[in-house]
């Protein structure tokens, strides 16, 4: 009953978040709506594409997460089973950020100021999505594995992820390929493991990528528990 | 003695805030002045000017935070003048998401490595006027409770929309609100005078409000969730 009752904040929390990403997202799309039919152009449809698949690792992190409090063979065949989906899937969550480079390419239809919000709405959904399915699934490492796990699961996942990115940005394959065409993605990617100073481009990109997710994840992970640390000292002040 | 750990554990969390974050903002300058020196190129440096001008408000915020713990009439004072100066600064903050739109112009880079760049300084500059505003609400709310706290974050998000728009649109800068405030004012309303001109004012601050008080909610929420769970694995 106790355990019960300890459960409800973090559950109610994870309700509200999943609420306003949800919430945020029909916004965005509102705006591309809004957009596409004052000016009566197809552009930027693909966000819609784009952020369907940034929901993806969203929605299993949550299963896996929930499926961890289910009798034992049934919880390790869901949890692994979502948490390989949701790390192929990963990439798609910061990869809409990489859609701001459309706007090197303006249209005269529409003023820049519009699509930049639009843009960054899109692509904020996408890193939250992200952020907050990889928190979820670090809990999950923490309680089998232990802390100093969790955050190297954390590095690793980050920089496998952000390869991903760069996989599909530059070199065109989708989380599905993996299934759909194997030996032909392995090869690519196992070439830029092997010589990555031969792939500068790949280098960078995924070095930069990484340091930069990290930082967002670690502040916004700190910022959290700063939240706790002044909350508990202003109610000690006011009792 | 307990209240005193507890306090340096907070304040520790601070610490470490700042130093995420002047580290962003060093990681971001170094890719800037990489890019440069590698492509020869003189493009992009307002954004080290613009970074700068984010980090104002976080500057203020923390003194007038600090200050409230000096004696009665001065960290009233320093507040009420503080938090003042503090809101015609923070639009320098959310501003940063807006150079977006100079990627139009420039191509002396990849395009892709700009986009980063340009993503680096924008959060990082969106952290900053996030964790301010926190602190901002946080003071609120210990003297006049939760609801005035929202009322103010909500409140506070669209006068800083209005100023982004004031920045990006008609070229102003915060201390011109100081130095020139009548100019402003007539320059808002000549503005305004063309109806193409008050659907986009309207428009712009409307999407730019909702946006950041989502942003802002996303955060605060994660933060509780951190929170609720870092309870829940506590041993008891």
């Amino acid at each position: 009953m106790a355990n019960l009752f300890t459960m409800k904040p973090d559950e109610k929390y994870r309700l509200t978040l999943f609420l306003l990403l949800a919430a945020s997202s029909v916004m965005s799309i509102a705006v591309l709506a809004a957009r596409a039919f004052t000016s009566e152009s197809y552009r930027y449809l693909f966000l819609v594409w784009n952020l369907i698949l940034a929901w993806i690792p969203f929605l299993m992190a949550w299963v896996a997460y929930v499926s961890t409090r289910l009798p034992k063979i049934l919880m390790l065949l869901l949890t692994s089973g979502s948490a390989i989906l949701w790390l192929l899937f990963l990439p798609n969550a910061p990869y809409i950020l990489t859609d701001f480079q459309h706007l090197a390419h303006p249209d005269a239809l529409v003023p820049v100021w519009y699509d930049v919000i639009m843009l960054i709405w899109f692509g904020w959904n996408g890193l939250l999505l992200g952020i907050i399915s990889l928190y979820f699934m670090q809990e999950i490492v923490v309680r089998m594995l232990g802390t100093i796990a969790g955050w190297i699961f954390v590095t690793l996942v980050t920089a496998m992820s952000s390869l991903g990115m760069y996989i599909g940005r530059f070199l065109r394959w989708n989380s599905w390929d993996v299934v759909g065409n194997p030996l032909p993605l392995a090869s690519d990617i196992l070439d830029r493991i092997i010589h990555p100073f031969s792939h500068p481009r790949t280098l960078t990109f995924t070095i930069l990528f990484t340091i930069f997710f990290l930082f967002l994840y670690v502040t916004l992970y700190v910022f959290g528990h700063l939240m706790n640390a002044s909350q508990e000292h202003s109610i000690k002040r006011s009792s | 003695m307990q209240t005193l750990l507890k306090f340096t554990s907070e304040q520790q969390l601070r610490l470490r805030i700042f130093v995420l974050l002047v580290f962003m903002s060093t990681v971001a300058i170094s890719m800037l002045v990489y890019r440069n020196a590698t492509m020869d190129s003189r493009e992009y440096r307002f954004l080290v000017f613009n970074l700068n001008l984010a980090w104002m408000p976080l500057i203020l915020s923390t003194i007038i935070y600090a200050s409230q713990s000096l004696p009665k009439p001065l960290n009233l004072l320093i507040a009420l003048g503080g938090a003042l100066l503090w809101l015609f600064f923070l639009p320098n903050a959310p501003y940063m998401l807006t150079d977006f739109e100079n990627l139009l112009k420039n191509n002396d880079a990849p395009i892709w490595y700009d986009v980063l760049m340009i993503a680096w300084f924008a959060w990082t500059a969106l952290l900053v006027g996030i964790y301010s505003i926190y602190q901002m609400q946080e003071l609120v709310t210990t003297y006049f409770g939760t609801v005035t706290g929202w009322l103010f974050t909500s409140s506070i998000i669209i006068l800083s929309s209005l100023g982004v728009y004031l920045g990006r649109f008609l070229r102003w800068y915060s201390w011109d609100i100081l130095r020139r405030p009548e100019k402003i004012v007539t320059n808002v309303f000549e503005h305004l005078a063309s109806p193409q001109n008050q659907r986009n004012f309207f428009l712009y601050i409307g999407l730019l409000s909702l946006l950041s008080l989502t942003v802002y909610v996303t955060f605060f929420l994660f933060g509780q969730l951190v929170n609720a769970n870092k309870k829940d694995t506590t041993p008891k």
